[in-house]
């Protein structure tokens, strides 16, 4: 594997030449500092730029047209990602070494038809397929509450991540979504273009060093800026928990505790806290698998992880309501354990060499290293490598200590009505 | 060992059977650091009633899961446990209709971990206590899988489709069922069926194929297991007629969900591979009711759908076509599906299309180790074999076949199972 950063008209090229796979994908991506109004035209204005354009101009013809060139698919996607917000473009299409070499440039054409030749006319995106996906919208936000998960997750992140970019999900409320229409959309649209973001492009596979040359005269009409922003929230630590209970009418109630981080040195942040995780909540034999599940048989599912850009960590695990007080307990008990240097040296290097195979699967896993590269230009990271031999230097005393820094803050339940 | 090649993406696999009646596949490629280990045993949820010896058992729904969270109970199993933690691997395992895979994914000591695997599979303690304290967490599962709307459908939709076929009930079964499940009971499915001659293993990663290959011959000399007769699946003849038409589920949701399905006798197709007539039918289907398809749009267009999918399953002697929607109006929705099912067609230019998509697939599928495992464990566990030479059996595909086969598809033996306010 091969990688290389190449600035032309601002726009960063992120070139990782890898025969590792099968495909080649491309993906751009546009980034700005969050803004909370531009959730429902980010939604609106992925959805229906891959619905139909001016060529393919129905959702029948665009369809067809990627199942043509063996499958080739262009997805798109509004993301907010700490402080900032991503509208990003993935074409991913067949190495055509295994079809024909005219696919290579028949998938970058449609890709550049879906960016640059949306369906508009006089400056308004098509009426006709605008009501289609604000119908879609509309039903996708009343739909939540079919989905535990999704409906628990958003609930727990409006109170944990209070005042934040992750207090709102990228799904829009519907109220935002009486406010956008065929006009302003396609003014959004405009903004895409015209220096207002950071654009980045990256590209992997087996390719030639030409395709940046190729891509770069494709889309020699966007304008990048070449501000230098920054992911990481520094939101304000305050020490007291929020408990909520929401009811839907499910069998199982959906728990999520979130934890507050204290300041964290560059060390703690990036290799003691991955560690930290992995023994708490994400092996095999991780702490709360052992207590919560096996020990107590109170969950099928139970784990943690961390919100990187928003320093926490997150609990969650599937339960039955009755069992609410007693899971918080023993939950609340295994976060305790962290600091009992007995409990950590079962587990600590077995977690330092699962985080080793994590690292390996970094190399299988063609969106994790586009999403590396990308994530460097918004984020003081180091290669994965670096990180595997920093994580091997981790000490039992460092999750010790890590564990001061680690308070609660929230405990959200929806709870499942049905039994 | 074997050496088979599968065409087109110069891929190899070494295929052997031991002497014990274990069939072992071995993919090694230096491609990636990691390797992904699977024993798996042909013992499924499809198994509801079997013969062995004069004996008929008649399974519990949800057993063949159970067993799974039994044979892989690592917190059970201390010390191999421990020893799995200690060399950063992950252990889990799977069930379905057909089969049931243990695994393992690592990077560090393949063989050591390929020991632990089998020390997890053929060590088993499955008594009283441990079944009663399972039952717990499979509850929870049980619940989880009951709250997705799709699956619960889907789970009920067969169960009215069929009037005695293992599809009635679901892999993980109901929380009634798992209260009769006993140790007795599990060890008895474990004594019948987890036997050599009906279990594989796949190894897949970065390994040398030949002391890979040594250690299973080692190992499994050591155990000196031997092949055991199979007991036969007993099937209750299933009445060619849907159980249930219709079925209303109160859901307290904004949208309408259908599930439109047609049940025909599978020898009306007179097709040998029911392999290759799943994908004549899905090429058929994904002609008429995929988002590419003149259908789709028109709906959408009218505000009919939110979104609607199509699928093929085959189940023992028939052949189940299901049409999905989510939309606004499910009167008007089924009303109209009624209708434009049966006028389905195909023309060559959208055959020829679709087929794209099944190479494509079949190309992609060698991009990752647990991808490749995951194909070949599915292809043995419901098609009996690994086809090597399946690129060239796609492009073979026609359209005059894909015709006859649309041909005999019959309409009107139906069930609809739909979602009200």
């Amino acid at each position: 594997m091969e990688y290389k950063k190449i600035i032309k008209n601002n726009i960063t090229y992120h070139l990782i030449n890898t025969d590792r796979f099968k495909t080649i994908t491309i993906v751009l991506f546009f980034t700005k500092e969050f803004n909370k109004n531009d959730i429902v035209f980010g939604n609106f204005l992925t959805n229906n730029l891959v619905y139909s354009s001016k060529k393919y101009n129905t959702k029948n013809k665009i369809a067809s047209y990627g199942e043509d060139l063996y499958g080739t698919k262009i997805s798109s996607s509004f993301l907010i990602n700490g402080k900032c917000e991503t509208i990003s473009f993935t074409l991913e299409y067949i190495n055509p070494k295994y079809t024909e070499s005219k696919y290579q440039s028949l998938s970058l054409d449609f890709l550049k038809e879906i960016v640059l030749n949306p369906n508009v006319k006089n400056n308004e995106f098509n009426h006709d397929y605008f009501e289609i996906i604000k119908k879609d919208a509309i039903s996708n936000v009343k739909n939540i509450k079919d989905n535990p998960n999704l409906f628990a997750s958003i609930e727990y992140s409006k109170i944990m991540y209070k005042g934040t970019p992750n207090e709102y999900s990228s799904i829009p409320s519907l109220k935002d979504i009486e406010k956008v229409n065929p006009k302003n959309l396609y003014d959004f649209y405009k903004a895409l273009f015209d220096g207002s973001f950071k654009v980045d492009i990256c590209i992997l596979g087996d390719v030639n060093n030409d395709i940046v040359d190729i891509i770069n005269d494709m889309f020699s009409s966007i304008k990048s800026n070449n501000k230098k922003y920054d992911f990481m929230i520094k939101s304000k630590f305050e020490n007291k928990v929020t408990e909520k209970i929401d009811s839907l009418d499910f069998n199982q109630s959906k728990l999520y505790i979130g934890y507050k981080l204290d300041k964290m040195n560059y060390h703690e942040f990036n290799h003691v806290l991955r560690v930290y995780n992995t023994i708490l909540g994400t092996m095999n034999d991780s702490i709360l698998f052992n207590i919560v599940r096996e020990e107590n048989s109170l969950c099928y599912s139970i784990g943690s992880y961390v919100t990187r850009y928003n320093p926490s960590l997150t609990i969650y695990a599937g339960i039955n309501k009755k069992n609410y007080d007693k899971t918080i307990e023993l939950i609340k008990s295994c976060v305790s354990s962290m600091s009992d240097k007995k409990v950590l040296e079962r587990l600590f290097s077995s977690a330092k060499k699962m985080i080793n195979t994590y690292i390996n699967n970094y190399y299988d896993d063609s969106v994790a290293q586009i999403n590396h590269y990308f994530n460097l230009e918004f984020d003081s990271i180091e290669d994965v490598e670096v990180t595997r031999e920093k994580i091997n230097e981790v000490t039992i005393e460092e999750v010790i200590e890590l564990n001061k820094k680690i308070h609660l803050n929230t405990i959200y339940m929806l709870k499942g009505d049905k039994m | 060992m074997k050496e088979c090649s599968f065409e087109k993406v110069d891929e190899k696999v070494y295929v052997e059977t031991l002497s014990n009646g274990i069939d072992v596949y071995l993919y090694p490629t230096n491609k990636t650091k990691n390797f992904y280990i699977s024993i798996s045993v042909k013992y499924g949820a499809r198994i509801n009633k079997y013969k062995v010896g004069n004996e008929i058992v008649n399974v519990i729904p949800g057993s063949a899961h159970f067993l799974e969270h039994k044979v892989m109970a690592l917190s059970e199993n201390i010390s191999v446990s421990k020893r799995i933690n200690e060399l950063g691997s992950l252990a889990n395992a799977w069930t379905n209709y057909y089969g049931t895979n243990y695994n393992i994914f690592g990077s560090i000591n393949l063989i050591e971990n390929l020991k632990l695997l089998l020390d997890i599979f053929y060590n088993t303690d499955i008594n009283e206590k441990n079944v009663l304290e399972e039952k717990g967490i499979i509850g929870e599962e049980i619940d989880m899988y009951k709250d997705d709307i799709n699956s619960f459908m889907y789970n009920s939709l067969f169960n009215n489709l069929f009037n005695s076929s293992y599809v009635k009930s679901s892999v993980v079964g109901e929380r009634s069922d798992i209260e009769k499940i006993t140790a007795k009971s599990l060890n008895k499915i474990y004594d019948d069926y987890y036997v050599p001659n009906n279990t594989f293993i796949i190894v897949t990663g970065n390994f040398d194929p030949e002391e890979v290959s040594n250690i299973i011959h080692e190992y499994m000399d050591r155990l000196k297991l031997k092949k055991k007769n199979i007991p036969a699946r007993i099937t209750d003849k299933e009445n060619e007629n849907v159980n249930v038409a219709y079925e209303e589920i109160k859901k307290d949701s904004e949208n309408i969900r259908v599930k439109y399905a047609i049940k025909m006798k599978k020898n009306r197709f007179n097709f040998k591979s029911d392999v290759f007539l799943r994908y004549y039918i899905s090429i058929i289907l994904s002609c008429n009711f995929s988002s590419s398809s003149s259908l789709y749009e028109k709906y959408k267009n009218e505000g009919l759908i939110i979104s609607m999918s199509s699928g093929v399953n085959i189940i023992d002697d028939y052949v189940v076509i299901i049409v999905s929607a989510t939309c606004n109006d499910g009167n008007k929705f089924i009303e109209r599906i009624k209708e434009d099912i049966k006028k389905i067609s195909l023309n060559k230019i959208e055959f020829e299309r679709k087929k794209k998509l099944f190479l494509k697939s079949y190309i992609l599928d060698f991009d990752n180790i647990e991808d490749i495992e995951y194909n070949i464990c599915e292809s043995i566990l419901i098609d009996g074999k690994v086809d090597f030479n399946e690129y060239s059996q796609i492009k073979n595909m026609n359209y005059k076949t894909a015709l006859s086969i649309l041909k005999s598809i019959k309409y009107d033996n139906t069930s609809i199972i739909r979602t009200i306010k």
